[in-house]
């Protein structure tokens, strides 16, 4: 891990989740927000190879530059309803054309949640919040609080619990 | 990285590299025996951590080092024995010294009870040691004379008169013209009879040209006979006498016919620097009788090949060298570092290894153009042109990555010193008495692998002294010798690099592997007796598999070989056992020389493509489908009338199979991993090429069937199958163990085409 990573990674740690700006995103139907800072890179989904007998959130590899980049699908770690998101596999190259891939930063692997669309960056001044207990008494770690923009729902997510919750998955 | 972290990562790479160093010296004083030189270089390297880390701050590390040095400093100079106590006690030194490094680098919790019971057996030792009796002591001999000898005459002084010889002083005259002469003709003739312990110039000048020399020498030989022997009537010679231990100090009784000036000796032993050596020319230059010091390190290492040099004077050590026969070179020569070599961190390297990769992926684009302009008869020879340039650029890429490729490669001796030193000790702590007999150490592997071997492979060595090596009376009652032989053996083979791990030991028991298989479920007792003794071996590497009811220090708490063949096969290496009651036991690791680049040959199979590395691969032949057949649910092809397991590869990945048309052709893929073949169906075959392998993420990584995965060139990645792991699946015990409930190759949805 590069020192420049490493800090930024130690930063939100501490900082919490008190970004800015927040990327608006669709994961499956619902609406997700995912602090910006945490984002490297959004690239259009290409061609990706699938890996049998992994993980069932892991939509398969891809090559970035050289690099190699594990792309998860996070719908099922939030409750979504995965119709909507269509394999992008070699056997079924039909890529969403909304579709993103998501490279997120420092976190030590190269990993990307693919987002079934994204809607546009939001600024934290312009939501109005609510604590995640408002979902009821359900334990989710994951999400850090929730957000209505335009009259939409949004919520928050905590990038690092929701990578825990997908590779336990 | 700044820096401090620089400096802070050289010192514990420096510092580890002199821990293994110590080690490897200490493995080297037990097997060849003791030398002045090896404990020296054991000091040597302590005293260089012990700057070292104190430089860093690092005062554990200090503290240990600085006893330690004391100890080895009184080894050196002969006041300690090392006897396997204090070996004993040097083994685990370097154990700590592992962990405080460790702690130091935030990877441990600091060995603190280790350390002092450590420290306290240690400065025991040396105050044990002050207690003993010096047999100096008893020497009637001047103590002035005592204080000007070197330490290491010193320590020549108490092993010879330790021995039983008598010291004789020889007192002779030369002439300053023809010293060198005389001095050799007056050490041969010395040289049957005795040791000449140090020569000290003595006399007050009273004749301008000679030179008056006072010799100790030990030997066990009357005066009387010395006497003949020197021959000279310049020369006299008189014996030490030994007090009686306690005794009140009385003068030696001089011999007849000696002229001995006691009261010399104060002025002739002066206790101020000496000249290291001194050539005659150098002699007569100066007044006689002044402090000189001659030193002739021929005639020193000539008398006693088995003590090596002194290690704390520099002599003439280029004769030295080049005179005595089996001898290490003083390394302390120059303070220039001899070795030409650059430690690089190992991910410098894979990084580079990605770049010959990237550009291996930009002259297959290059390759591609020139095609295109070859074709077109407008540019047909610019196309050409480019072209040429283009085997220019690939041949000099096979040189970059070739080179890149050796500069991975270091010598298994490195992991096999570490391994030896622990087991070693591991053998002092459990009273076995064990040779390890270490050969092919330099056969070299991937940085990368060797690294990755040393846990695997010392848990092997542990259990084969463990499980395998008698009590040495066991091992009398047994008709075998008492000592118990491990033997460690590299070589390479083609691509791949075998280690043999062998031990004479009493072998698996495999009738109570097979009891405890069938306590744990595992088999039925019919199961059981049919089951070869591979098949038992095999339940060995069964996670919690144990067939030792006692948990040792060492091993035998049910953890390790699953762990251990989980951690080979990630390395893509195989292993194998044979066993034979009261003969030993024989293991057998195959591993790939480099993980970095491979040879591989792409197949496909529903849709995907995969690759096979060729070091695992032994053929490819159409697949006939009227060969294939279950035989004891498993499925087989006939392969030149040769049974051969087989797997269709899209059911064990679990995939959809691909669409079949009538005229598809399929393939078996027939690999071998050490002595295992497997056969993998596919749907096609897409020809070999090097590639460059790539890590997987760390939730991939635990998939057992991928050893990591590739970009193809197209930017398309390719999965790169883990045939070990596979074949592991599909044939070992654990498929037997799940074939019960789920087959690991079910039954092919469709007939195959």
């Amino acid at each position: 891990m590069t020192t420049v990573s490493l800090l930024e990674s130690m930063q939100s740690h501490h900082d919490g989740h008190a970004y800015g700006e927040w990327l608006d995103v669709s994961f499956g139907r619902g609406r997700y927000g995912i602090p910006l800072a945490k984002i490297r890179e959004i690239v259009v989904p290409r061609v990706l190879t699938r890996v049998p007998r992994s993980l069932p959130s892991i939509l398969g590899l891809m090559s970035l530059r050289g690099r190699l980049i594990t792309v998860y699908d996070p719908s099922k770690s939030l409750a979504e309803d995965t119709r909507a998101s269509e394999p992008t596999h070699v056997g079924a190259p039909r890529a969403l054309k909304a579709a993103r891939i998501l490279l997120l930063r420092g976190a030590g692997d190269e990993i990307a949640l693919r987002a079934t669309e994204l809607h546009g960056v939001v600024r934290i001044a312009d939501l109005e919040l609510e604590p995640p207990t408002v979902l009821g008494t359900l334990e989710r770690p994951h999400i850090w609080g929730v957000a209505r923009h335009d009259g939409q729902a949004i919520l928050l997510l905590k990038l690092e619990e929701l990578m825990r919750e997908i590779e336990r998955a | 990285m700044d820096l401090n972290d620089r400096a802070r990562d050289e010192f514990f790479s420096e510092a580890q590299e002199l821990t293994d160093n110590f080690g490897r010296e200490l493995v080297a004083l037990e097997d060849l025996g003791f030398s002045a030189e090896r404990v020296n270089s054991l000091f040597r390297y302590v005293h260089t951590l012990k700057g070292l880390t104190s430089l860093f701050g690092a005062p554990a590390v200090t503290g240990l080092s600085h006893q330690l040095e004391s100890l080895l400093d009184d080894a050196r100079m002969g006041r300690v024995e090392l006897t396997s106590e204090i070996q004993n006690l040097l083994y685990r030194s370097v154990t700590v010294y592992g962990q405080l490094l460790a702690a130091a680098q935030g990877g441990g919790p600091e060995p603190t009870e280790e350390l002092q019971a450590l420290l306290a057996e240690l400065s025991g030792v040396r105050v044990g040691r002050a207690g003993g009796v010096d047999v100096l002591a008893d020497l009637e001999l001047d103590p002035a004379l005592l204080g000007v000898l070197t330490e290491y005459e010193e320590h020549r002084l108490r092993t010879t008169l330790g021995g039983g010889l008598d010291l004789f002083r020889i007192h002779a005259k030369f002439s300053l013209l023809t010293i060198d002469i005389e001095l050799e003709q007056f050490k041969t003739s010395i040289r049957p009879l005795g040791e000449v312990i140090t020569y000290l110039p003595v006399g007050d000048a009273s004749e301008a040209d000679t030179i008056e020399l006072e010799v100790l020498v030990a030997s066990d030989h009357a005066i009387l006979e010395l006497e003949s022997a020197v021959g000279s009537t310049s020369a006299f010679v008189s014996k030490v006498e030994r007090r009686a231990r306690a005794a009140p100090r009385t003068p030696a009784p001089a011999d007849a016919g000696v002229i001995y000036v006691q009261s010399t000796s104060n002025l002739g032993y002066p206790q101020a620097p000496r000249l290291n050596t001194l050539t005659p020319g150098a002699v007569s230059a100066r007044p006689a009788g002044t402090e000189v010091r001659i030193e002739f390190a021929e005639e020193l290492s000539g008398v006693d090949v088995d003590t090596d040099q002194s290690p704390v004077t520099l002599r003439a050590s280029a004769r030295t060298t080049g005179t005595a026969h089996g001898q290490e070179p003083a390394a302390d020569v120059s303070l220039r570092s001899l070795a030409r070599t650059v430690r690089v961190d190992i991910r410098k390297l894979d990084h580079l290894m990605n770049i010959v990769g990237e550009l291996g992926l930009v002259r297959g684009q290059l390759l591609r153009i020139a095609s295109r302009l070859r074709n077109a008869p407008a540019t047909r020879s610019l196309g050409q042109a480019l072209d040429r340039v283009h085997r220019n650029l690939e041949r000099e890429l096979d040189a970059l990555q070739g080179g890149v490729l050796e500069v991975r490669m270091v010598p298994l001796g490195q992991v096999f010193d570490k391994v030896a030193r622990v087991v070693k000790q591991a053998s002092h702590v459990m009273n076995k008495r064990m040779n390890l007999v270490v050969t092919g150490a330099e056969t070299e592997l991937d940085k990368l692998i060797v690294e990755e071997l040393s846990d695997p492979l010392l848990h092997l060595m542990r259990n084969a002294l463990d499980h395998g090596i008698e009590l040495p009376d066991v091992r009398e009652s047994l008709g075998k010798p008492a000592t118990g032989t491990i033997a460690l053996n590299a070589y390479q083979r083609g691509n791949q690099v075998v280690i043999e791990l062998e031990d004479d030991g009493h072998g698996i028991d495999l009738p109570a592997v097979a009891a405890k298989a069938v306590r744990l479920g595992l088999l039925t007792a019919e199961e059981a007796n049919v089951l070869p003794s591979s098949g038992l071996i095999d339940l060995l590497f069964l996670p919690g598999f144990t067939t030792r009811e006692q948990v040792t220090d060492l091993s035998g708490r049910g953890v390790g070989l699953d762990i251990v063949k989980q951690q080979l096969s990630k390395l893509g290496a195989a292993i194998e056992v044979s066993t034979q009651e009261y003969i030993g036991t024989k293991i057998l690791l195959t591993l790939p020389v480099t993980l970095a680049i491979i040879r591989v040959l792409v197949v496909e199979c529903s849709g995907e493509s995969y690759c096979v590395p060729l070091g695992q691969l032994e053929e490819v032949t159409r697949l006939d489908a009227s060969k294939l057949q279950f035989l004891d649910g498993r499925l087989t092809y006939a392969l030149r009338e040769r049974t051969l397991p087989a797997v269709v590869l899209s059911d064990f990945f679990a995939v959809p199979a691909a669409e079949a048309t009538d005229s598809a052709v399929r393939f078996v893929v027939v690999t071998q991993v050490a002595s295992k073949r497997l056969g993998l169906i596919v749907d096609a075959v897409h020809g070999q090429r090097d590639i460059v392998i790539k890590a997987l993420g760390r939730s991939i990584h635990g998939v057992a069937s991928f050893a990591g995965a590739t970009d193809l060139g197209d930017g398309s990645i390719s999965l790169v199958l883990d045939v070990a792991a596979i074949q592991t699946e599909c044939l070992g015990a654990e498929a037997r163990g799940s074939r019960r409930s789920e087959p690991v190759a079910p039954l092919p949805a469709r007939p195959f085409a």
